[in-house]
């Protein structure tokens, strides 16, 4: 099934948001993190992570530091702020109430009897 | 550690598309080379090679990667720059737009200044023909041409010391100029006075014969009345060149004097003539016949005269 990339677009800095908001991460571990959660669904374009990474933490809701890997390259870790788990926290309530009018529109029960 | 060359040159090559700071720069080239490393390690039990073309291929496409992180770190400075142009280029319109109106208006300002110095020179010449006296026409238009003019100068002083009197009256009057297409008695009598230095020059005249006298005429005595004459011909050296005849007479002297100056004698440089002062009337034997000669030296030829009263 092909997945409408007005949706990913849409909800893409929710699902950083919320992915990072467990542990910090690094960039290949966040794409390889969201891939696992949604089985590939969203089938993310890698390079377009980090301008969606990069965005938020110029709007305050990440923060990144480099760290030396075990391999010996820089890695750049980011970490959800404070107003970043305020704006998640409004995400998942949207997200809610939209998925719930979503599905009551969609359910089978909810069609009018003809 | 793995060596991924392939990768890294492609993050570097990205990068370098933000076109922003280096230290930006390496940090985007840093992150996205980890990221395609971490890719190409989970896949490197293949081929390495294949591994790291893999990881690039599902990055995606980096143009347009580089393009949003430049508009994310770059975007306000990029506005800025924009505003700036456009500023510089507002400037830049308007003041050439300056520069052209005030060329025009400096050009359209000497016009008006132009055409009013030529109205005001007509004004000038209008008014001043409207004020000339109708009964005295100009001397100069109706007289020979200038190769034939000549002024003279007076100088009027005591005797013997020679100290100039200002302000002495001197009568000329004339017979009619040869060739002159005006009569004389519509010019002479003439009464000039003498400057502080003692001498008057009369405008250029004509060669004729000329009566000079250090006392008025009397209107009952002009027909009769010759107190000096100067007579006789006079050549100028160079044409359009004035020529000056200077008297020097004494403001006691009250006899009447005619002094003829001969034909022969030229201010041509080149000539020296001897002259003589003759005198038509009683003369007094104390007067010495004084030698007229031309002076040389200078530019100008200068007839010099002497004529003393008696004591």
């Amino acid at each position: 099934m092909n997945t409408d990339p007005d949706l990913v677009r849409g909800t893409l800095n929710t699902i950083l948001l919320e992915t990072i908001s467990r542990a910090p991460m690094y960039g290949y571990q966040i794409c390889k993190t969201v891939n696992a959660k949604t089985s590939g669904y969203f089938n993310l374009r890698e390079g377009s992570l980090y301008p969606a990474l990069h965005r938020l933490e110029q709007e305050g809701l990440l923060k990144a530091y480099w760290e030396q890997a075990d391999t010996g390259r820089r890695r750049k870790y980011y970490q959800i702020t404070d107003a970043g788990r305020r704006v998640l926290a409004e995400k998942r309530e949207q997200w809610q109430a939209f998925a719930t009018a979503i599905q009551q529109v969609l359910a089978p029960s909810a069609l009018p009897a003809m | 550690m793995a060596d991924f060359p392939q990768t890294r040159l492609f993050a570097e090559h990205t990068s370098a598309a933000v076109r922003g700071p280096a230290g930006l720069q390496q940090d985007i080239a840093d992150e996205i080379a980890d990221h395609l490393a971490c890719h190409a390690e989970s896949h490197a039990e293949a081929d390495p090679a294949a591994a790291q073309t893999a990881a690039i291929r599902a990055f995606g496409d980096p143009q347009q990667v580089a393009r949003e992180l430049r508009h994310i770190h770059l975007g306000d400075q990029i506005v800025f720059q924009r505003i700036m142009i456009a500023v510089l280029a507002v400037v830049v319109l308007a003041m050439s737009l300056t520069a052209h109106l005030s060329w025009s208006a400096n050009r359209e300002t000497a016009r008006q200044f132009a055409e009013m110095n030529k109205n005001l020179a007509s004004l000038v010449e209008a008014q001043r023909a409207a004020t000339l006296p109708k009964s005295e026409p100009a001397l100069v238009p109706a007289l020979p041409p200038a190769e034939k003019q000549a002024r003279i100068k007076v100088f009027c002083c005591t005797f013997p010391d020679r100290k100039p009197i200002a302000g002495q009256a001197i009568t000329i009057s004339a017979e009619p100029p040869s060739g002159s297409q005006v009569p004389s008695s519509v010019y002479f009598p003439r009464q000039l006075h003498t400057g502080p230095d003692g001498w008057v020059t009369t405008e250029p005249l004509p060669l004729g014969l000329y009566t000079i006298s250090t006392r008025p005429i009397q209107p009952e005595e002009q027909q009769s009345f010759t107190p000096i004459q100067v007579s006789g011909s006079v050549w100028l050296s160079k044409h359009g060149e004035d020529a000056e005849l200077h008297l020097v007479l004494d403001s006691r002297m009250t006899q009447e004097i005619r002094i003829d100056v001969p034909p022969e004698l030229s201010w041509d440089r080149e000539v020296e003539a001897p002259a003589w002062i003759t005198f038509e009337t009683d003369p007094d034997p104390s007067f010495p016949l004084l030698p007229m000669s031309a002076a040389h030296g200078s530019d100008t030829p200068t007839l010099c005269v002497s004529v003393r009263g008696p004591a």
